[in-house]
């Protein structure tokens, strides 16, 4: 699926003395199957913009577009292009609340109108996508479960929507490194198997280093930069001032050109920074 | 965000005399005026009450504007109560509509009524647009502590009211992102009958509730992390007490009181 | 020599689960010594152990088997608990829910208050720790409007004003932004260069690096106990552990063929090494 965000500006309170511009003529262009990283500071108004790219927010001024259809309409069409964004909030964990694990997950589909088996199917197909089996986990209360199996379980009431498109709002908060790790590789997977687009809000700007095609960079409601890793990250000073760092590896071979070392700092993983170093002193 | 803010208890900041008053007097003055309400047999009586409160409402200086909306919630009671002690009270008939009958005895009843429901509502909203709610909590906290001779543990109940209004905001952050992450799926918390919109709450409700013993569970451990042992020995760092202001706030309180008991017992 | 503040001793202890009923032991025989004004970080993945030994550290926890000493005390003596608290303070890691008032300062002020502190002297303390914490001029906020870094440092100051020698922190930067980390951490520095005990519960190996001991957990026990640099050096045995990106490259470009010194451990000792080279 194509999401076109045109000139999409939010404000919270609108007409009240305290009203507040959440989003300011954001556009942009989600192309089907990419891995698209949004970055920003603490309150640039990432959160808002994601919520209104599956619909749960209207915009005051502009448009969402997925597929040519305006997703804020009260058409069918809308309404059916809607239920194919997914998105996971931040501690998806929070959301679960029935009595046995499978029938969380079919809490999506059943909203969606599917029968029982359809949704079971789904269901358990989702627990396989986030590495959870499903004889093993689909009659045990998700109470009961350790954080990582709760926040896969939640990811997986999303998947078993069967979305084109998934949100991810920092997917990995709170994990320790190796859970930080799982998740990430379970998105590359489900994004391989699916097909899908991926829209990831970080800030780790490794992640986005290691697995975004396109960078959004977003400061105070407004989208300020937009491109790939390498060019997003080649700007350091910009970065800087936006608050944001840089991916590691890049981080290494800015300071190593700084104190006159002849590196090429467009590099961008730990890989690359090894292969650098071996070439330029090695 | 900003909604927060005034939604927790309506305050109404200011700087007032009325604002700068000991909590307790305000819990006090307000108790006072509404047994006084309860007094008064004649509107002559209310009349006074009016003025009083007038006199007291300019003092704090909150808008007429703020004191309306809290006649808002009790519209209904007001209308319904009127029409009620209009209709169903018997005595001298002053016109028909039917069946029913507006009794004279019906119209001074009625009226009675309203003038003391809506002088009670803005004696007692007062009180919250003139006292935030956490000097609220800890006047009512000393009030009580005489009561610890009874057993009555007012230092527990202030503190329940305390962490309930400090959780307040957070709880509401936190229904309001389940209830976006259930819509995300598909919930529908708006449409459909009352018993399904009641179903449709679930997927609301459990995940708040487990959320709330969370909380409750780790403010436990960080309360006792740092030595909460209930009420027994513990010291407040914000002192109270009364002014020359609170004096005065007593004495105009007693001639008021004085003057509504003097009223009562007039004859005729 | 520096006295030790807590000492435990061959502590076990198991959470009793209930589905199933097994008792995995949480800690399998611990033995720890934390010195007077050091700063130590405990490491480790989820479910090696570390936030539970920390709740032994104030009594939160009562070890199955074994004993955990503050200053002397047991923390198993119930008369002593609350000096135990006294002496070693703890800040949590969800920022919301360990803030009981609604104003700032009025939170600050609850650990002195339960400790029975005069109340002029429960205002200097409070005034004095938001300013350790610079977080003074918020004294008169709620803080459902502050960020969570912003939070945390209500929270050590809350534990300043009762004037722990010890500050316990279990995980508390794990749900912050990289900012309050940055915040979070550079208070940490701050107070222990100002002498307090520093004991840091964490799985960002950055943070463990900036301690002066690492303690390493895995399963309920001590892995690895040693400083910053014996532990990247140390042979990879230790399992799911990340090591700093600095260590990880070094390992790689000694593998081909440039030669790294082992104690280069940060990412400014990589960069001085390979330009000197050059």
């Amino acid at each position: 699926m194509r999401i076109e965000v045109k000139g999409l500006t939010h404000i919270y309170s609108e007409g009240m003395p305290f009203e507040t511009v959440a989003l300011e003529d954001v556009s942009f262009t989600l192309q089907p199957g990419s891995f698209a990283g949004l970055i920003g500071h603490t309150g640039s108004g990432k959160s808002t913009l994601i919520q209104h790219l599956n619909g749960l927010l209207r915009p005051v001024e502009g448009a969402v577009i997925a597929d040519g259809v305006d997703i804020a309409e009260k058409s069918d069409a809308a309404r059916a292009l809607r239920r194919r964004i997914g998105l996971v909030f931040q501690y998806p964990e929070y959301q679960l609340f029935e009595e046995t694990v499978l029938r969380d997950v079919c809490f999506g589909p059943k909203n969606l109108g599917f029968s029982q088996e359809e949704c079971e199917a789904r269901a358990l197909h989702a627990l396989s996508l986030v590495g959870l089996d499903g004889e093993t986990f689909r009659d045990r209360s998700p109470f009961g479960l350790s954080g990582g199996e709760k926040r896969r379980v939640a990811i997986a009431g999303v998947l078993a929507m069967e979305p084109d498109v998934l949100i991810l709002d920092e997917p990995t908060a709170g994990l320790d490194p190796a859970g930080h790790r799982a998740v990430l590789d379970m998105v590359q997977e489900i994004k391989r198997e699916r097909d899908l687009t991926i829209l990831l809000v970080t800030h780790n700007m490794d992640d986005v280093a290691r697995l975004a095609d396109r960078v959004l960079v977003m400061e105070k409601g407004r989208l300020v930069m937009e491109g790939t890793p390498g060019e997003i990250f080649s700007k350091e000073q910009e970065l800087h001032r936006l608050g944001l760092s840089l991916p590691q590896a890049t981080r290494l071979m800015k300071r190593l050109e700084e104190k006159g070392c002849p590196v090429q700092t467009d590099v961008l993983t730990f890989e690359e920074a090894e292969e650098q170093i071996v070439k330029v002193f090695g | 965000m900003a909604i927060k803010d005034i939604t927790l208890g309506q305050y109404f900041p200011g700087e007032s005399a009325v604002h700068r008053l000991d909590p307790r007097t305000k819990i006090l003055g307000t108790f006072v005026f509404i047994i006084s309400l309860f007094i008064v047999n004649r509107f002559a009586g209310f009349a006074i009450a009016a003025v009083f409160l007038g006199a007291v409402i300019a003092a704090s200086r909150v808008p007429l504007k703020f004191m309306l909306k809290g006649l808002r919630p009790i519209l209904f009671l007001i209308v319904f109560s009127t029409l009620l002690n209009l209709f169903v009270t018997t005595g001298t008939p002053i016109f028909q509509i039917g069946p029913l009958s507006v009794t004279e005895e019906g119209v001074y009843r009625a009226s009675f009524m309203v003038i003391r429901l809506i002088l009670l509502i803005f004696g007692s909203s007062l009180l919250t647009l003139v006292t935030k709610p956490i000097t609220l909590t800890d006047g009512i906290e000393r009030l009580l502590s005489p009561m610890n001779i009874v057993k009555l543990p007012s230092h527990e109940l202030a503190m329940m009211m305390t962490i309930a209004l400090r959780f307040i905001p957070t709880l509401l952050d936190e229904t309001d992102k389940i209830m976006k992450a259930q819509t995300a799926r598909g919930a529908d918390f708006e449409s459909g009958n009352l018993f399904r919109r009641a179903k449709g709450l679930i997927p609301l409700l459990v995940p708040l509730f487990v959320s709330a013993f969370r909380i409750a569970a780790d403010l436990a451990m960080a309360m006792e992390a740092r030595c909460y042992r209930g009420g027994k020995g513990r010291t407040r760092m914000n002192g109270m007490a009364f002014t020359g202001l609170d004096a005065l706030a007593f004495l105009i309180l007693a001639v008021y009181f004085g003057s509504i008991v003097y009223v009562r017992m007039l004859a005729g | 020599m520096s006295e030790a503040i807590i000492e435990i001793e061959q502590v076990v202890f198991s959470y009793v689960r209930e589905e199933g009923g097994e008792n995995i032991p949480a800690l399998d025989g611990v033995d720890l010594e934390i010195l007077e004004g050091s700063f130590v970080a405990v490491i480790g993945p989820n479910g090696s152990g570390k936030s539970t030994l920390a709740k032994c550290f104030n009594a939160l926890l009562l070890p199955e088997k074994g004993r955990v000493r503050v200053r002397g005390m047991d923390t198993g003596d119930d008369e002593r608990v609350w000096d135990i608290r006294k002496t070693v303070g703890m800040v949590f890691q969800n920022p919301d829910n360990q803030l009981v008032s609604s104003i700032v300062e009025d939170d600050v002020a609850f650990g002195p208050e339960n400790l029975g502190v005069e109340p002029a002297e429960i205002r200097e303390r409070v005034d004095a720790a938001l300013r350790s914490v610079d977080m003074y001029e918020h004294r008169k906020k709620g803080p459902h409007l502050l960020s969570g870094g912003q939070k945390q440092r209500i929270a050590i100051a809350g534990v300043l004003a009762m004037e722990s020698e010890c500050i316990v922190l279990d995980e508390p930067t794990a749900m912050l932004d990289p900012s309050g980390r940055r915040e979070v951490m550079e208070i940490i520095r701050r107070l222990h260069a100002r002498g307090k005990t520093i004991v840091l519960i964490t799985h960002f190996m950055e943070e463990a690096a900036q301690a002066d001991r690492i303690v390493v957990m895995e399963k309920g026990r001590i892995a690895f106990d040693g400083t910053p640099g014996e532990l990247f050096t140390h042979s990879g045995d230790l399992q799911d552990l990340d090591m700093p990106f600095a260590v990880q490259l070094a390992a790689r470009l000694r593998k081909r063929g440039i030669d790294v010194p082992k104690d280069a451990i940060s990412e400014m000792d990589l960069v001085e090494f390979l330009c000197a080279s050059k």
